[in-house]
């Protein structure tokens, strides 16, 4: 067993209310930049809908990721290595910047320093790359709000295997429905991006798994842009180089969330370590893909488990970490609740950012133009339980994003869910005492009162410090392994940082 | 890192080595190839000659001859002549020419000439110099009868044999490259020839016909040329017959059937294949966004 320590995001989308903040805070912080004008290193996509870059799911047409070939070996889906020289000047996977967004503002200026006229001044649109006037045709949200939008929800690729007669009810209009889908870089255990780059210039981080870019090894191939299935590896056009998302490990290591999760105003992001084994990767990413999702959840390891706690320290492991893996809150809703997945799976990149997937109201009858819950009054909250296949957002749906297809973890989560819901509803609103049906409800998705108590904590009140924990980082120990801190004492050094004053 | 460093390096060595082996191969051919006659040196051929006007004539004909002509008669319009020229009784103004050359316009008996002499300064020692500015001063006096001149006409050239000669398809006699290893004149073959020197298609006007090519060839009074043919000098009759060729040479038509079908046939194939990429990629370059928005 080797243990290694991930730093990992939860998130809960039935808090997610789409607001964007997380994408600004991500963009003023880190892409505010030339060339990187396009880039959303957190984006939050209205589902169903294609997302950003548009299309990015579909596979067949950007071959992201790995497959799984008849001997059971994975091999990436961009191409071989021979086949890879071939497409080192032209390569059809690649999206171009249409299939992001060309980058607009408005020309603000317009509106201080128009000449007085008959009409109002107006800002127009204009290109962030070129600065010439432009027509918008699409953004990183383009369709934001639209549940039913003709480009581009109906085209979801993860629509597919749902029942025509469903997916023709969620194109009307009226039925309007959608979720919210906020995403970063998954911080894979097998990127396929690092599988992908020529010039060996992405890594994964050993003490908390951040996948990185070496910008200074970098040549630019963007390999790894096509190769990423969640498409969160950007080609900087300024610097010829490619970028992507570093969980903020600057924050981070000074005990800050990242930007996106500090500023989520719903409250949605959870930060927490996770333990895995780094010996089962290979194993895991090659199941086939009926297994693969119980391998890619068995790969997190007990924290509380001794042997586990020896072999993390066998492995370097500080106890810090060993702890905020304890109290991870990743780690509660993952492991010990079973109510966390991780989006799409089947990629075999090992993508290790979870998503509890969201409730949505049930469709309810419609009888001459009356809108009715066709359900008994008294009975109403314990019978939603077996009515979730009229849940708007049709399961087969939310099981192609997070769990293969399989439906039977989705009913399960939502199902815990609801029975939270139910449970805590008679407690608070209607003023029930505890019976023995609501215990009955809880112990069926095998949950006890005090786990349900725990659940509700943790998704409705928790405070900064429940949300995120962060261990301690100790860069004063890492920088260690690789130089002496005592080597170059009393010496004046090279003069980049500070410029030695050696004196008339 | 380090070790991709190490690689890089190793990489780049054997790179290196290749390079220098390949260098050696080259230069040492190109040696031998110029290597022999080393037993002929210039002083013993020298004839012993009292009178200093007589040594100077015979370094005249090796050195200066090719262009002045043998006797210094000169050809008109191109190489000024020297024979009854009263400006080279200046002993001090033709031992500067000698020795730094000479560029631009000069009217010699109301002829215009406008052509450039290279400086000889750093081929011949001074007694050398002394001895053919002795002889140049003593042409200044003296007209064609009075000289003594070479006056068996030249063998007539064949311009087919000067192009085999200058095309390299028979062999120079003393083992001299062929011309066309360096130059270029009319249509030596369909893909052309080579540019490494300059192109001769026009050089009959610019040297003087027939005779002024014939006299430059005798010792090639130039910078590449000279070390090279001063030890394998061409024949009397391949001179006839190169100056032959040459003087024929822009007289033909560059362009041949052959080269015409190739730009043809290549227009043509590049149609073709543009016309086929048009055909078989539609949408190649069709975005997915697009694809969707026109689908919609």
């Amino acid at each position: 067993m080797k243990v290694r320590a991930q730093m990992s995001m939860l998130f809960h989308l039935d808090k997610c209310i789409g607001c964007h903040t997380c994408s600004v805070a991500c963009k003023n912080l880190w892409t505010d930049r030339k060339g990187a004008e396009y880039m959303w290193w957190n984006n939050v996509e209205t589902r169903p809908g294609t997302g950003y870059p548009t299309g990015w799911e579909d596979q067949e047409h950007y071959k992201g990721g790995w497959r799984r070939d008849e001997k059971g070996r994975i091999k990436l889906k961009l191409h071989s290595k021979a086949g890879g020289l071939g497409k080192l000047f032209y390569n059809p996977s690649l999206p171009e910047l249409d299939d992001y967004y060309d980058p607009f503002t408005f020309k603000y200026g317009d509106l201080f320093d128009a000449p007085q006229g008959d009409q109002q001044p107006t800002a127009i649109p204009i290109s962030k790359i070129t600065g010439e006037p432009m027509k918008i045709e699409s953004g990183p949200n383009w369709d934001d709000d639209l549940g039913g939008s003709d480009t581009y929800a109906k085209n979801d690729v993860s629509m597919e295997g749902v029942d025509a007669a469903v997916r023709a009810q969620m194109e009307e209009l009226e039925r309007v429905v959608f979720n919210y889908l906020p995403r970063i870089c998954n911080h894979c255990l097998n990127p396929a991006c690092v599988g992908a780059c020529p010039s060996g210039a992405i890594y994964k981080r050993g003490e908390d798994g951040v996948v990185l870019v070496n910008e200074d090894k970098c040549r630019g191939w963007r390999m790894c842009v096509a190769a990423c299935p969640y498409k969160k590896v950007y080609y900087n056009w300024s610097t010829g180089k490619s970028e992507k998302c570093i969980l903020c490990f600057p924050r981070m290591e000074t005990g800050q969330a990242p930007a996106c999760a500090h500023s989520c105003v719903g409250r949605i992001r959870y930060m927490g370590v996770l333990l895995y084994d780094a010996d089962k990767i290979s194993d895991m990413v090659s199941k086939p893909d009926d297994e693969l999702l119980d391998a890619h959840l068995g790969m997190i390891l007990d924290p509380h488990d001794p042997d586990v706690v020896k072999a993390a320290a066998a492995s370097g492991i500080d106890d810090g970490w060993i702890d905020a893996a304890r109290n991870s809150p990743v780690y509660k809703f993952v492991k010990e609740w079973g109510m966390a997945l991780p989006l799409h799976s089947e990629y075999r990149t090992g993508a290790m950012m979870f998503y509890i997937p969201p409730m949505s109201p049930v469709v309810s009858t419609i009888e001459s133009n009356l809108v009715k819950l066709d359900l008994p009054e008294e009975r109403k909250d314990f019978e939603l339980l077996d009515q979730l296949d009229k849940a708007r957002l049709p399961i087969k749906y939310l099981a192609n994003l997070f769990s293969i297809g399989d439906e039977e973890p989705i009913r399960r989560i939502l199902r815990t869910m609801l029975s939270i819901r139910t449970y805590k509803r008679r407690q608070s609103l209607d003023g029930t005492e505890l019976d023995a049906e609501t215990i009955e409800m809880l112990a069926q998705v095998g949950l006890s009162v005090n786990d349900a108590e725990d659940i509700y904590k943790l998704t409705t009140l928790p405070t900064i410090e429940d949300r995120f924990v962060f261990p301690p980082y100790h860069r004063e120990m890492s920088i260690e392994e690789i130089n002496d801190p005592l080597a170059h004492k009393g010496e004046t050094g090279l003069g980049y940082i500070q410029a030695a004053h050696r004196g008339p | 890192m380090e070790k991709t460093g190490v690689r890089s390096a190793k990489a780049g060595g054997l790179l290196a080595a290749a390079l220098l082996l390949v260098t050696f191969v080259a230069t040492s051919a190109v040696a031998q190839a110029m290597q022999p006659a080393p037993a002929t040196e210039v002083a013993a051929v020298l004839p012993a000659q009292d009178s200093l006007v007589a040594q100077g004539e015979a370094l005249f004909d090796k050195t200066c001859a090719s262009c002045h002509q043998s006797g210094g008669a000169g050809v008109a319009g191109t190489y000024p002549p020297l024979l009854g020229n009263p400006d080279v009784a200046d002993s001090a103004y033709v031992e500067d020419v000698i020795r730094n050359g000479r560029k631009g316009e000069l009217v010699v008996d109301g002829v215009t000439y406008n052509s450039t002499m290279s400086s000889k300064g750093g081929d011949l020692t001074d007694s050398e110099i002394t001895a053919i500015v002795e002889y140049v001063v003593s042409l200044s006096s003296q007209t064609l009868d009075q000289v003594t001149v070479d006056t068996t006409p030249p063998p007539k050239g064949d311009p087919a044999r000067g192009k085999q000669l200058f095309r390299g398809d028979v062999k120079l006699e003393n083992g001299g490259p062929g011309c066309a290893s360096c130059h270029l004149a009319g249509p030596v073959g369909n893909l052309g020839g080579y540019s490494l020197g300059p192109d001769l298609t026009h050089v009959s006007g610019r040297l003087g016909g027939v005779e002024g090519l014939s006299g430059w060839l005798v010792n090639p009074p130039s910078k590449t040329m000279t070390p090279v043919f001063s030890r394998h000098p061409l024949t009397t009759r391949e001179i006839a017959d190169l100056a032959a060729y040459l003087d024929g040479a822009p007289y033909q038509q560059r362009r041949t059937y052959f080269t015409d079908m190739l730009f043809l046939g290549g227009a043509v194939g590049a149609l073709i294949l543009f016309a086929g990429m048009a055909i078989a990629w539609r949408g190649m370059r069709q975005t997915y966004v697009e694809k969707l928005r026109s689908r919609s």
